[in-house]
């Protein structure tokens, strides 16, 4: 005990303004916690209000309304599944933000420089399997934009599919070589859909005789490959690919618009798993579809289960996302809106309150296809091997590890496989140098930056892993970790544009700083003018948890957020009155102009008038921001007070 | 080693018996009910490699491919029909 005396000394003490009452909301069901609080605040002469945690968000909201709470202190992991914008209002909002025009979209990739790796600790990355298998790995960005139409999808990005030319890609992937790396990941959704760039692409990788490996584990559209483009990419060097089946349903590829033939994907799989076995193939599919019937979730195991060898199929529960045509699906066929808000902290593996087919079904389901299929020792004694040869024994035991929390050597034990025969065998390619200096490498290709000495300073923050804490408050253990390449995009880009004007400094959650009391130090020692942030709507309780814990200890810098959790939620996030604004879509050419509008105010948000003159982003006006902040309600995280007093 | 001769009722409790304790299923195995699903009793799809390799190993039989069928090992009554048909074609 003693934590409490502080936390009700921080809230009390001057440091929070704005109490409108005498009543203190402490969010907790421990008696001991709550016996110690109501202590201390008796002792201060105010009165507690003990809001279990155990409630569900529109009840916490209910009692914090009727009791007019202007003050609530929690523990952290009590607000992992809560919204925390929601609760820091104490009374219903219904003002819009301002939306300016939207931004066009880039349409010459090539224009945009090759991102600058020196801006990030290249060695941990490197160091880690990201979303390809392999450690020693550059991960790249070739397309964006798509032009389907699935309704599962925030459809974030334009309709029109842009992608690097030929020549510029391979540019990024011969400076990388040079320096010795061997593994490249795209990391595009639909590397393959223009055919003629992504041929010339593999032509010349073979032309200039790259010996190198080709991950795409984030899926090529498998319905419009061709045999020759197969046998053209594989030699290339394709050892990974992700195929995204969804469903095997015809009916329901159709309502769900993504439209897949499913007997060309099916061809071409076969084709791949028959010519070359080799190539490690993941699959991704979902059930749970709103109208979903157990024979057609059967279907999708069907579809699966006929190809000989998935090495790594994946059954995901749909996730319905607010502000998409799936929401709409859903709401007409009787899932509340309630519901889906509710589902949103949910993992890809569990259940969900959105399914019509039953929980009983479901993990019948998935118990069938794990045993039927992934512990069938045929299929092991197949792709373990194989994967042997092609990835480390250590990768390997991260992939399993973060596929099914289940490590390697439990498998290969199952199947009885012999495993020093396969170890590192020859299709593993290794870089040629060692990580420290292909770091040296990369901190040399790239110009040494000089800011001027009034630079503006801003802190770029990956929010879309967690801190370890985190991620066992929130029993999340998804360990894969991408390099931050939108952030260092963003940051290239206005490297080139405003050369030393802006000292950009990006950091990832769980690389940088693995706490919240080093992500104070790091703002602290850095003292941004401006804090941007990235996450994905996964990681949005967490987002916002940071965000408040940044005002808490008491700086005072705009904090903008951009990626696909900003540009699907501006709304909803631009509630949280601790953020200032929002970049909506792509970040380069808004985060310049801002930028540039900062410099030209002190480093400070320009005015209204300013602000909607840059297109892209979406902000609450001064005015209407006042009316939400009176009716704000401050929120305290009380098990991070030690890093905040 | 296993022989013919198992008792179904002992092989019953004895499955009750490592199941519960396996998985904490329930603090008194006895009261464990046999015609339920496993998965609705707290084992987890995971769980299932590990209730294969222990069956395997504890009875000393061989698990082909085939057998490997979810309705095989769905409850406690359809393990102990699956052990005892693999015991007696041993």
């Amino acid at each position: 005990m003693g934590r409490e005396v502080d936390v009700i000394n921080f809230a009390l003490d001057g440091k929070i303004d704005g109490l409108k009452n005498n009543l203190i909301g402490i969010m907790s069901d421990n008696a001991e916690e709550i016996g110690e609080y109501q202590k201390q605040i008796d002792a201060r002469g105010f009165e507690p209000v003990i809001v279990d945690p155990g409630l569900e968000n529109d009840q916490i909201q209910s009692l914090l309304e009727e009791r007019q709470l202007s003050l609530l202190l929690s523990r952290n992991d009590y607000l992992s599944d809560k919204s925390i914008p929601d609760l820091m209002l104490s009374k219903r909002v219904d003002l819009k933000p301002e939306v300016t025009v939207k931004r066009p979209q880039i349409l010459d990739l090539d224009s945009l420089p090759i991102p600058d790796r020196s801006l990030i600790n290249n060695s941990f990355y490197l160091d880690r399997i990201g979303h390809g298998m392999t450690k020693n790995k550059i991960s790249l960005m070739t397309s964006r934009g798509c032009p389907f139409k699935c309704i599962y999808c925030h459809k974030l990005w334009p309709k029109n599919n842009v992608i690097r030319s030929a020549e510029n890609m391979f540019e990024e992937v011969k400076l990388y070589y040079g320096f010795g790396v061997r593994n490249f990941v795209i990391l595009d959704d639909i590397f393959n859909l223009n055919v003629k760039v992504s041929t010339n692409f593999f032509k010349l990788i073979l032309k200039h005789k790259l010996d190198i490996n080709i991950q795409f584990p984030n899926g090529l559209r498998g319905d419009i490959l061709a045999f020759d483009y197969i046998d053209l990419m594989i030699e290339a060097g394709t050892i990974e690919i992700n195929f995204a089946l969804e469903t095997g349903s015809e009916r329901l590829q159709k309502l769900i618009r993504k439209n897949l033939k499913l007997e060309k994907l099916h061809r071409n799989v076969q084709y791949i798993t028959e010519k070359y076995p080799h190539v490690v193939l993941e699959f991704n599919s979902m059930v749970g579809f709103p109208t979903e019937t157990e024979e057609e979730a059967m279907m999708t195991l069907d579809f699966i289960k006929s190809i000989k060898w998935i090495d790594f199929p994946y059954i995901h529960i749909l996730k319905i996302y607010p502000n998409t045509e799936m929401e709409h699906l859903a709401l007409e066929n009787g899932i509340s809106k309630e519901t889906i808000l509710k589902s949103q902290h949910k993992g890809y593996q569990e259940l969900s309150d959105t399914l019509q087919l039953s929980h009983d079904f479901i993990k019948k389901y998935r118990t069938k296809f794990f045993i039927e299929y992934f512990l069938r020792k045929e299929r092991l004694r197949h792709v373990i091997p194989r994967q042997l040869r092609a990835f480390t024994e250590d990768e390997l035991n991260e992939k399993y590890t973060t596929y099914q929390s289940r490590d390697l050597n439990s498998l290969i034990r199952f199947a009885g496989i012999d495993k020093d025969q396969y170890t590192n065998g020859k299709d593993y390619k290794k870089n040629i140098q060692q990580l420290e200096v292909i770091d040296k490498k990369i901190k040399a290709h790239f110009p040494t930056k000089k800011y001027k000495k009034d630079a503006m300073k801003v802190l770029l923050m990956d929010l879309s892993t967690y801190t370890s804490k985190e991620a066992e408050t929130v029993k999340d253990s998804y360990k894969v970790v991408e390099a931050p390449l939108g952030l260092m995009y963003l940051q290239t880009y206005v490297n080139k544009k405003l050369p030393g004007q802006v000292e950009g400094k990006i950091i990832k959650a769980g690389v940088d700083f693995d706490n919240f009391a080093d992500l104070r130090k790091i703002l602290q020692e850095f003292q941004p003018d401006m804090v941007g942030i990235r996450t994905l709507s996964y990681y949005r309780n967490y987002l916002h948890k940071v965000v408040l814990l940044i005002r808490q200890w008491d700086f005072k810098m705009p904090i903008v957020l951009g990626g696909p959790y900003a540009t699907s939620n501006y709304e909803s996030i631009l509630k949280d009155t601790n953020i200032d604004l929002v970049v909506i879509g792509e970040g380069e050419l808004t985060y310049l102009e801002l930028l540039e509008k900062m410099i030209q105010n002190n480093k400070k948000l320009p005015d209204d008038e300013v602000l909607k003159t840059i297109p892209g982003i979406a902000y609450f006006k001064k005015q209407d921001k006042k009316i939400i902040q009176s009716y704000s309600r401050n929120l305290i995280l009380s098990e991070e007070i030690y890093t905040t007093i | 080693m296993a022989t013919v001769t198992i008792e179904r009722a002992q092989l019953v409790e004895e499955l009750k018996k490592y199941l519960s304790e396996r998985f904490f299923l329930t603090d008194d195995y006895r009261t464990l009910p046999i015609d339920e699903s496993i998965l609705d009793l707290g084992v987890e799809s995971l769980d299932f490699i590990q209730v294969l390799e222990d069956i395997k190993e504890i009875y000393h039989i061989v698990i082909d491919d085939d057998d490997v069928l979810f309705e095989n090992f769905e409850t406690v009554n359809k393990i102990a029909d699956f052990i005892l048909q693999k015991v007696i074609n041993l």
